[in-house]
């Protein structure tokens, strides 16, 4: 493929397959714990970290670094204390981290309207080998943490209070969560971009919600969807010259709105074809119950009616073949 | 006024476990051995609680409620005046949120073995006495201990097991039983993962025994938005004996569960129960707790107002 001959492509990759299998990592916890924006947000922080990099020389990868997790921890401060206001918080913090963000790179000397936009929807070029080792050693940390403290994570997301009745330190693993989005964000600054890395968060676990039965399921699909159109949108955002973050998400979403039509078509011809063709579909003008005159055999926690040859089951207004 | 009643004693029914639900669903007895219920084992009689102060005073009855600390420390008629370790005890305990107090100066003592109903109207703060025993709601005034440790200073979560309402269904991601079940479990490890395949093994086991014991073995890897109603409850219950507690402490078990599924569920608790295990449940629907003769605890306006044991 000529487009490994180029460095600055090899790098791209390399940093689209780190956010392709980091972001749906932290992703799933964000979704499980209805707080999908919060990655949006740090997205909006990084960026008067990044401003704060190019106007003082320092590398814009540490500065963002520092803002995000540091805002990270914040908000899960806001959140511990549970006022009234803490979402109203949040949005002035959010909003002021990219409002900070673009006055300060306006007036820095590299400060352009170009450069700006490199790092809020993502670029294929702007990737150093530097910024590569920082963002698999993040990556590192990112995947080494949720692997070692999956099951916490999993219950502090799923069911804070009852992790909390449980002893668990929910205020300390719900900031280690933040701080590790945090991290992920500043992974994706340089091909995603800050304004679209919550996407590569949520949507490959949204096409996942679509169709997995588990949450372990959820979460490597999810991983095998963020690394395919990640990479994927790099090669095409390379060929079609397009802004990278942009792609990727477009195409992201793309897998999504087909696996959703997919589900929905195939759950329509399943629905269809339990409640059977029109004599099957009288037959179930019958209502089960004790006394209807169907043997009835118990199944579990209910009771199956045997009906022209089927084990009909009462679930939700309608009869299943048991 | 309290009114006093002998209630069966809880420890005659261990070793005679009642059915659970059928052939094909385990008894909560059989599946979890008293030994394995009541890990680690408790002393049948304890030394007067050194923070009692006034234990092994023999003037009251055990679980009594509005009665002063040193009122509720002994049983009349036991000649050595002592009492069991009391699963949970309250001298004096004010619960609520920031420094508003919603439940005030409960004095409540629940022993081994028994099932306590909390009951009273909407608003009386039931559920608020619920959550501050489990640390949910501040403990503003007074002294709270479990198994005769100070609530600040026990560390064996694992002991209480706690029943919330309803299922919180999070985000959407899809989440088996077996999954939710096993984060129950969280409490008993002492690394992230269990590292040896024995501590594998157990876990399995202890999250399989979890399952049956509620009846939910054929829906473990079902994804729990797809449960009804009562099966959710049940996989809740399951997750809350996943861990091996002593006691588990019930928010409306049985609100909005039809009828059916209410019996399984009274059954299931009733083999727990059998087996020895500790219920403190809050309730409207107190008929449905009827087959686990359980001691009736009333709250009104934050206040216990009474109780009557063993319906």
């Amino acid at each position: 493929m000529t487009l490994l001959h180029y460095d600055f492509m090899r790098n791209a990759l390399l940093a689209a397959l780190l956010v392709g299998v980091t972001a749906p990592v932290m992703g799933i916890y964000l979704v499980q714990r209805r707080l999908s924006l919060i990655g949006d947000g740090l997205g909006h922080v990084a960026l008067t970290g990044v401003a704060v990099g190019v106007l003082t020389g320092t590398a814009p990868v540490s500065t963002a670094l520092v803002c995000t997790v540091l805002a990270a921890l914040a908000i899960e401060l806001i959140r511990d204390r549970g006022r009234a206001n803490a979402d109203v918080a949040l949005a002035i913090m959010f909003y002021g981290g990219i409002a900070g963000g673009v006055v300060l790179i306006s007036r820095s000397s590299q400060g352009t309207s170009g450069n700006l936009s490199s790092y809020l929807f993502g670029s294929l070029i702007t990737t150093t080998t530097t910024d590569l080792v920082t963002f698999a050693a993040l990556a590192a940390v990112v995947l080494v943490a949720t692997t070692a403290l999956a099951p916490r994570l999993f219950a502090v997301s799923s069911d804070e209070e009852f992790a909390r009745a449980a002893g668990l330190p929910v205020l300390g693993l719900n900031m280690l969560l933040s701080a590790l989005t945090a991290a992920t964000v500043v992974i994706s600054m340089r091909v995603v971009g800050l304004l679209l890395i919550s996407a590569l968060m949520i949507v490959p676990n949204a096409v996942a919600q679509l169709v997995a039965p588990s949450f372990r399921i959820a979460m490597l699909l999810a991983i095998g969807i963020g690394v395919t159109t990640s990479t994927g949108g790099t090669v095409v955002s390379f060929y079609a010259d397009t802004p990278s973050g942009a792609t990727i998400v477009l195409l992201t979403i793309s897998l999504f709105a087909t696996v959703a039509l997919g589900v929905g078509l195939r759950d329509t011809v399943h629905t269809r074809r339990r409640h059977g063709d029109d004599r099957r579909g009288r037959d179930h003008l019958h209502e089960h119950g004790p006394g209807c005159g169907h043997e009835t055999i118990p199944h579990g926690d209910h009771l199956d009616y045997v009906h022209d040859g089927h084990r009909h089951a009462v679930h939700r207004g309608h009869y299943d073949d048991h | 006024m309290s009114v006093s009643h002998t209630r069966p004693a809880r420890s005659d029914r261990r070793g005679q476990p009642t059915p659970v639900a059928g052939p094909d669903e385990p008894t909560a007895a059989a599946v979890f051995p008293p030994g394995e219920l009541a890990d680690p084992p408790r002393e049948e009689a304890d030394p007067p609680d050194e923070e009692d102060g006034a234990a092994g005073r023999a003037d009251s009855l055990p679980g009594r409620v509005n009665s002063t600390p040193e009122q509720l420390d002994s049983v009349p008629g036991r000649p050595d005046g002592a009492l069991p370790t009391p699963v949970l005890r309250l001298a004096g305990a004010s619960f609520g949120y920031g420094d508003r107090r919603i439940v005030q100066r409960i004095s409540l003592r629940v022993l081994p073995g028994e099932v306590v109903a909390l009951v009273g109207p909407n608003g009386a703060g039931k559920s608020t006495l619920l959550r501050g025993v489990l640390g949910l709601a501040r403990l503003l005034e007074g002294e709270q201990f479990w198994f005769g440790t100070p609530a600040r200073a026990f560390t064996d979560r694992y002991r209480v097991g706690y029943v919330p309402q309803r299922y919180n269904l999070a985000g959407g991601v899809p989440v088996t039983v077996r999954e939710v079940v096993a984060s129950g479990r969280l409490n008993r490890r002492r690394t992230p993962w269990p590292l040896s395949p024995s501590a594998r093994r157990a876990e399995r086991l202890a999250v399989d025994e979890a399952i049956a014991a509620t009846g939910l073995t054929d829906q473990a890897r079902t994804p729990a938005h797809l449960l009804s109603g009562g099966q959710q409850r049940r996989m809740l219950v399951s997750r809350a004996l996943a861990g091996g507690p002593e006691v588990l402490l019930m928010d409306e078990p049985t609100a909005g569960v039809d009828p059916a599924h209410r019996h399984l569920l009274v059954e299931s608790l009733d083999a727990l129960v059998s087996a020895g295990l500790t219920l403190v449940v809050v309730t409207h629907e107190l008929e449905a707790l009827d087959r686990l003769h359980p001691r009736v605890v009333r709250l009104e306006a934050g206040h216990l107002r009474g109780e009557e044991a063993g319906r």
